[in-house]
């Protein structure tokens, strides 16, 4: 079974505690999670603790997108998971999980964005569909 | 093909082209393709007999759209939190720059 998994990883000069912090302090998050919105407009709350909720209201394209989830697991300085739905998960809930490890004197982020059982299974029905489409195209196109 | 759908709405013989097949040939494989919901048939405002195939991204797309666009988004995040300590940095030395004076 196919598992839609998208992972990001990126070294940032600066203390894995530091970083943490600025995923989970309301007035840091919006600085640098919304840079440029208009504080009328982007709305951030964070109830920072494990099964507390979050909602950032995020500018897309002109329309105010609210971007929702509950904090899953809080271990500082190394790991935070936290459930994300958006208009572009379908607001159905999916799995964001940010670890950080120090590297030097600074630290690796490696963040893991996963659909959740249900949206897999619709993911795949979607990908086997359009993989038996391809390879008939590819029979085609040879 | 249908990467060159991606970029804009195509008729089938700009859609024939470059694959040097039949215009039969390539308008059966549009049905086939417009029958699995991944493209659609959008007729031309200009003359209103002939038509343009679109993408529907909405089936076609729902697995790679979602990474391509959590991806970009992810990585702009990270991308400003980076700039974002920076800029404390920087803040920070110019307070104690001050201090200094």
């Amino acid at each position: 079974m196919k598992t839609e998994v998208l992972k990001i990883e990126k070294s940032i000069k600066a203390q894995p505690g530091r970083l943490f912090k600025a995923w989970l302090k309301a007035e840091d998050f919006s600085r640098w999670f919304l840079p440029g919105t208009p504080v009328s407009l982007g709305a951030v709350n964070i109830d920072a603790r494990p099964g507390g909720h979050f909602s950032i209201e995020m500018l897309v394209d002109g329309i105010i997108r609210p971007h929702e989830g509950e904090y899953r697991v809080i271990e500082e300085p190394n790991k935070l998971v936290f459930t994300w739905r958006s208009f572009m998960t379908e607001n159905r809930d999916t799995l964001v999980t940010v670890l950080f490890a120090a590297e030097g004197e600074g630290t690796r982020i490696t963040l893991i964005h996963e659909q959740l059982p249900d949206d897999q299974a619709i993911v795949q029905a979607h990908t086997e569909g359009w993989s038996s489409i391809l390879a008939g195209l590819a029979a085609w196109v040879v | 093909m249908l990467e060159r759908l991606r970029k804009r709405p195509l008729t089938i013989s700009e859609l024939a082209q470059p694959f040097s097949m039949s215009f039969a040939g390539v308008a059966k494989h549009i049905d086939v393709l417009t029958s699995a919901g991944l493209v659609r048939k959008v007729r031309v405002a200009e003359d209103g007999r002939s038509y343009r195939l679109e993408l529907q991204n909405s089936t076609l797309n729902a697995a790679s759209q979602w990474m391509e666009y959590h991806r970009k988004f992810w990585l702009n995040k990270l991308d400003n939190l980076e700039a974002f300590i920076e800029e404390e940095n920087h803040e920070n030395r110019s307070t104690e720059d001050r201090k200094k004076h």
